[in-house]
């Protein structure tokens, strides 16, 4: 079982009402444990859309999930 | 339209040449030759004027005055020789239905003359010896020393790599105002300023470069005037186009300060494609982030990014924003350029800043490149930002002549979706209409359905 400690950005951050969170279950890709979230707090945003970064360095959805990892996840940011 | 005479101006005379019962105003501006200048006794004047140019250049000015502002009439004459006081130097006529347009009109001409034409100007004086004015730009710098304007910042920065520096600024927003102001005032020798909107009253409270007597006026050409009026020894260019990749011709630094997704991509890949380094900033409510991207450090579509479809997101007049949060953002992307250009590295090339101005915390992710990335060697097809495309292509067609306004706006606009009508002039309207509610991959047929056949 993966132990992993998700963090939020911008409108991740709204939609589940929390900066962070510790994630506790079977996961195989980071885009496995985007849809898994995204399932739970109702983000609506395509995985294709947003960007991701294990250990502060950005990573790919499609990258496999590594146990005791630090994941944020970021929305894409238009304002101005 | 506009002459340049070296005999005394006759204002009677120039008056006269406006006459026009279906005017309802006329404006007339009359520069004289005053007695006094930077405390300075003036005795006399003298006006070398570059002829060919300026008589150009002039009908030039006269020409925007009378479009932008539905002028009848407009007339200008410009002095040259010797003058003595009191003398008419420049005598400016604007004639129109409505007296706003024609004070406008007056204003703008002046202000353009004083900036574009080759004018130089001599000051004899009571008591000291006679000098050239550098007369175009604005009277009350003429006497200032360049070096002195940078005399606080020369040992923090490299003050001729900035003035060699060409800059492009694309989004004279919320982001775009603070960063054009601080390239502007540090002396960076070219600014381009890209923006097609108008200033509406809802953009003054966090884009301080307008204020409301501006309302409806171009952002791009109030903000050129604005920043040679900070700083007149830089040169400023305005363009009133959405982003196009032309812009980038002999750019060494582009600051993205847009607010849509479909024109930060078009920015990232065209200065991918172009080998052009550009530094972007989003902001969400209370927080924000800035990138320095250059092609050594990975770029968006490393991991595989599309380019976000802006209903889903919303910008900041949806969600609500304030000058503050937006003016410190845009500034940090001003002092990374400004770090950037004077000594070719800078700290958000190496990794993201994600700065929340509600908590004053930050998160830094660190950049990293894909070898085999297409878009960061600059190989990447660019998607058009125009609202008017003249084929389909992959495009979804979809015929509004027989649809209302409301059932255009409800329509399902996943992928790209191009509207047609009858000429293509309502397709044009709705098409805007949709954009301003995020569907940035809208766009209308050019000459409409007939242009099919
Ligand atoms: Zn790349």
């Amino acid at each position: 079982m993966f132990s992993i400690n998700v963090h939020y950005f911008a409108s991740f951050r709204e939609l589940s009402g929390v900066d962070s969170e510790l994630f506790e279950g079977e996961v195989s890709t980071l885009n496995e444990l985007y849809e898994k979230l995204s399932f739970k707090h109702q983000f609506s945003l395509p995985a294709n859309m947003i960007q991701v970064a294990v250990n502060d360095e950005f990573a790919s959805m499609n990258d496999l999930v590594v146990n005791h990892t630090k994941v944020v996840f970021i929305p894409p940011v238009a304002g101005g | 339209m506009f002459s340049i005479s070296d005999v005394t101006l006759n204002r009677d005379e120039l008056h006269g040449t406006l006459a026009n019962t279906t005017a309802g105003a006329i404006v007339v501006f009359e520069g004289w030759v005053r007695n006094h200048n930077e405390g300075k006794k003036v005795s006399s004047l003298e006006y070398q004027v570059y002829k060919e140019l300026a008589l150009k250049e002039g009908d030039k000015i006269l020409s925007e005055a009378k479009e932008k502002f539905n002028l009848h009439q407009v007339m200008c004459a410009h002095r040259e020789g010797h003058l003595a006081l009191g003398d008419i130097a420049i005598w400016i006529g604007a004639t129109a239905s409505h007296r706003d347009d024609a004070f406008k009109a007056t204003r703008y001409i002046i202000d353009e003359i004083k900036h574009r034409l080759p004018v130089w100007k001599k000051e004899h004086y009571v008591d000291q010896k006679a000098e050239w004015v550098f007369c175009r730009h604005h009277h009350h710098h003429v006497h200032f020393n360049e070096a002195d304007f940078y005399k606080k910042q020369e040992i923090v920065t490299n003050q001729a790599k900035l003035r060699e520096a060409r800059v492009l600024v694309v989004g004279a927003g919320g982001l775009g105002c603070p960063a054009l102001i601080n390239l502007a005032a540090a002396g960076v020798g070219l600014v381009r300023v890209v923006d097609y909107d108008t200033i509406s009253i809802s953009n003054i409270h966090r884009q301080f470069l307008y204020s409301p007597n501006l309302v409806g006026e171009k952002k791009a050409v109030v903000a050129r005037s604005r920043l040679l009026e900070l700083n007149p020894f830089i040169e400023v260019e305005s363009i009133t186009e959405r982003f196009s990749p032309e812009h980038l011709a002999g750019i060494d630094l582009v600051l993205d300060c847009t607010d849509n997704m479909a024109t930060k991509f078009l920015i990232h890949d065209a200065c991918f494609k172009f080998a052009t380094p550009f530094i972007s900033a989003g902001v969400f409510k209370s927080e924000g982030q800035v990138r320095t991207f250059i092609p050594s450090k990975g770029c968006l579509r490393c991991h595989g990014a599309v380019t976000p479809d802006d209903s889903l997101l919303g910008n900041c007049n949806d969600f609500g924003v304030l000058g503050a949060t937006t003016s410190v953002l845009g500034s940090i992307q001003a002092s990374e350029a400004l770090e950037f250009l004077a000594y070719g590295a800078n700290s958000t090339s190496e990794s993201t800043l994600y700065l929340n101005l509600k908590t004053l915390t930050q998160l830094r992710i660190k950049h990293s490149a894909r070898p085999d990335c297409p878009v960061c060697k600059g190989d990447v097809e660019l998607e058009t930002c125009d609202l008017e495309v003249e084929s389909i292509g992959e495009a979804r067609l979809i015929d509004i002549r027989n649809l209302s306004d409301e059932e255009v706006k409800n329509l399902n606009f996943t992928g790209k979706v191009v509207l047609s009508c009858h000429r293509g002039v309502r397709s044009r309207k709705m098409a805007e209409v949709c954009r301003s509610q995020g569907h940035q991959h809208v766009f209308s047929l050019k000459g409409g359905a007939t242009s099919l056949a």
